[in-house]
């Protein structure tokens, strides 16, 4: 079991992935932004991270720098409609450590975790 | 904007309106619409920058709304509430993240913002001066529009 912190600004797509994630049996935390995220993992140092884009307040891709800046070895994974190649190379340079592309799908969502744990 | 692009951008948004109502989708015939759009009961809006500007609407009526929300969670949704409405904002901005991922594999770069959700029916929308398109489509979760007005 790992816990998990998943960020999102959709409460509905939190959901979606906590009640899979749980179902997994791993132990899930929540931020609704990338702000709210810097803070927990600062907080919680939580196994690894499930990170959407398109946020209010602060983005995926700062919250991502952030975190990398405050922990190197944090292992973050991008969750996100945003596939476009540009954005993609973007965060793999800031530190992103897989890239799942929206829409959700339970078994690449289990992959990309079980990836980060084995990293 | 080309015709071609606007084909791949609603072949993206289509792609992922599939895969996420969970059925085949079928497109009515595209027309181009110089009005304000009159929302139906549920409208996600999504702002698009970058290589092409303008927005992405999904409109659809709440029972149709209440059928994707429940498909996606796997639980049935009685009614519209806060909850349903983020499952709505959130296939809104799946399906432009589909449609922009197609346009940047046709050479154009955008960017979309976090979903605005408009509840209720009767709420003029302009697109000021872009021309926008409204593409009629049948999901297995009942009916609903995709309006495109970019440029």
């Amino acid at each position: 079991m790992a816990r998990i912190l998943i960020v999102d600004d959709a409460a509905f797509m939190r959901m979606r992935a906590a009640r899979l994630l749980s179902e997994a049996g791993h132990e899930v935390l929540e931020a609704e932004n990338g702000r709210i995220a810097v803070e927990v993992y600062r907080r919680e140092h939580p196994d690894c991270v499930l990170m959407d884009i398109t946020m209010p307040e602060m983005d995926g891709l700062e919250a991502l720098a952030e975190i990398r800046s405050q922990d190197p070895t944090a292992r973050i994974a991008m969750l996100t409609a945003m596939g476009q190649q540009p954005i993609v190379l973007d965060a793999i340079k800031r530190g992103a450590r897989d890239f799942v592309i929206k829409p959700f799908q339970p078994d690449r969502v289990l992959a990309a975790v079980a990836k980060l744990l084995a990293a | 904007m080309k015709v071609q692009l606007v084909n791949a951008y609603i072949a993206g948004a289509l792609d992922v309106l599939g895969r996420e109502t969970g059925g085949p989708v079928e497109r009515g015939a595209v027309h181009v619409q110089a009005s304000p759009h009159t929302t139906e009961d549920v409208t996600a809006v999504i702002g698009i920058s970058g290589g092409a500007a303008g927005a992405l609407y999904l409109s659809m009526s709440e029972e149709t709304a209440l059928a994707v929300v429940s498909r996606l969670l796997g639980e049935p949704f009685a009614s519209f509430d806060e909850f349903a409405a983020s499952g709505i904002a959130e296939l809104a901005n799946v399906v432009a993240g589909g449609a922009s991922i197609a346009l940047s594999d046709a050479g154009v770069n955008s960017m979309v913002s976090p979903p605005l959700l408009l509840a209720g029916a009767g709420v003029s929308l302009a697109s000021f001066g872009i021309q926008r398109l409204m593409v009629p489509v049948s999901t297995s979760c009942g009916p609903m529009t995709i309006h495109v007005a970019l440029r």
